[in-house]
């Protein structure tokens, strides 16, 4: 897999990481129970500080795509990993988008909310 | 030229073994057993026995010949620095045991005298294991004396155009790293270590440990990490942070991604040496190359090598041109 930052980027790094990981494991290049490198380790690999890799990784815990686990590492969610990857990737995009036609918060839920139907 | 000084390194004790081994044998030799006890057994008794002149040309040839395969080894691996320092600080601590081992033997015979039977011949543990400690001392110093040894020419001109490369932003960081295991060697060291505990339950734990300690690197192995980015190229085990091998960017003239097979390429499996070659190989197929400074090709097999090595020119490209402006 790929790590890649870029700290010009007006996006912050641990996201830019989750950002990254999100993408490979929708398009299945990081298959469901693969253990990802320790935030250490890509850390060391790509120069940055250990708590910016563990803050991406935690996101992407958050949004149910990996499982950290105490000794064990990260592992990537198995089951429908790949599709969540997706969906919350174009989720993020929804909201990116609505805030940039200036969308606030409730505007965004109510747009969701009407699309359920 | 340090093969040469860790040629020394390996083989300079073996003369000096010979030597010791030589003058005990003269200094003694009138009391010694005819025959006399040649091999110690459990329990520090004897159990081989030969005319002692015999005993005197055997152990000094069996000493020039592994001295003659050390010299060879150390010479093999020059390509590998690494690999090289440790079998040189080996084959000479060995010398050392060797020598000290039969040197012990010697003496023990000639405590029982011209007329005393050779089967009442003892040999303590504690002396071979001093024995070892010396040789543990010397394969120490060895290696001291072998030295980090001298360190290759850093690459200077730029990766050749049309080699493959990542596109990355001018102030993009990026690493890529991937997993690579060996099905084979699981099954190799499962059986091994299944072996170990039949021969635990059959023959005692001594057997056992012998078959364990061959065992137990095969399956913590058999499965490592391989990384390319501003570091080079590292491979680690998967679930150890050490043993840890390093290429670093600077000795890398220019990475591609080519087809390895292992027995034909490379004579084997694992970390494997050879003049002109050396790499990690865990399995036949698509491989990291990296054409190194020194003239000699490093590769790991791998999935996905191509973006490894697209990013290893890539990142070499920003190192060169860094240098350059410097």
């Amino acid at each position: 897999m790929l790590f890649r930052v870029d700290p010009s980027s007006p996006v912050p790094l641990g996201e830019q990481i989750a950002g990254g990981l999100r993408g490979a494991i929708a398009d299945g290049s990081v298959r469901p129970g693969e253990r990802l490198p320790s935030a250490r380790e890509v850390a060391a690999s790509l120069g940055v500080n250990m708590h910016t890799v563990l803050r991406g990784y935690q996101q992407l815990r958050d949004e149910g795509l990996i499982e950290l686990r105490r000794g064990r590492g990260a592992v990537v969610t198995g089951g429908p990993a790949p599709g969540r990857a997706r969906l919350t990737a174009r989720a993020r995009e929804l909201v990116a988008e609505s805030r940039a036609l200036g969308l606030s918060d409730d505007d965004i839920l109510n747009l969701v909310r009407t699309s359920l139907g | 030229m340090s093969t040469a000084r860790r040629v020394l390194v390996a083989v300079l004790p073996y003369p000096l073994a010979c030597a010791a081994v030589t003058v005990s044998y003269r200094s003694l030799r009138d009391r010694l057993p005819d025959p006399m006890a040649t091999h110690i057994g459990p329990g520090d008794k004897a159990d081989g026995f030969d005319d002692p002149g015999a005993f005197l040309g055997v152990s000094l040839g069996v000493f020039l010949a592994i001295g003659a395969v050390f010299a060879f080894l150390t010479w093999l691996t020059r390509s590998a620095p690494g690999q090289q320092r440790g079998v040189a600080a080996a084959g000479g601590g060995m010398a050392v045991a060797l020598g000290w081992i039969v040197v012990a033997i010697v003496r023990a015979n000639a405590e029982v005298g011209a007329d005393g039977d050779a089967a009442s011949v003892t040999l303590p543990g504690r002396l071979a294991a001093a024995g070892f400690a010396a040789a543990l001392v010397y394969g120490v110093l060895g290696w001291l004396a072998a030295g980090r040894g001298e360190t290759p020419a850093p690459a200077t001109g730029p990766v050749p155009a049309d080699a493959a490369r990542l596109p990355l932003a001018e102030s993009e960081s990026a690493g890529w790293t991937r997993v690579v295991g060996s099905r084979a060697q699981v099954g190799v060291g499962a059986i091994t270590l299944a072996g170990a505990a039949l021969i635990g339950f059959v023959a005692g734990w001594p057997a056992a440990l012998i078959c364990a300690a061959f065992g137990v690197p095969l399956v913590l192995l058999c499965r490592v990490r391989v990384s390319a980015d501003r570091r080079g190229i590292t491979v680690t085990p998967a679930a150890l942070p050490w043993p840890r091998l390093n290429v670093p960017l600077e000795r890398i003239e220019e990475a591609t991604h080519r087809s390895v097979d292992a027995l034909r390429d490379l004579g084997g499996w694992g970390y494997r040496a050879h003049p002109g070659i050396s790499g990690i190989v865990l399995r036949s197929g698509d491989a990291i190359s990296a054409r190194l400074t020194n003239g000699s090709e490093f590769v790991v097999t791998v999935d996905d090598a191509a973006t490894a090595a697209a990013l290893l020119n890539t990142l070499a490209d920003r190192e060169r041109s860094i240098g350059g402006r410097a």
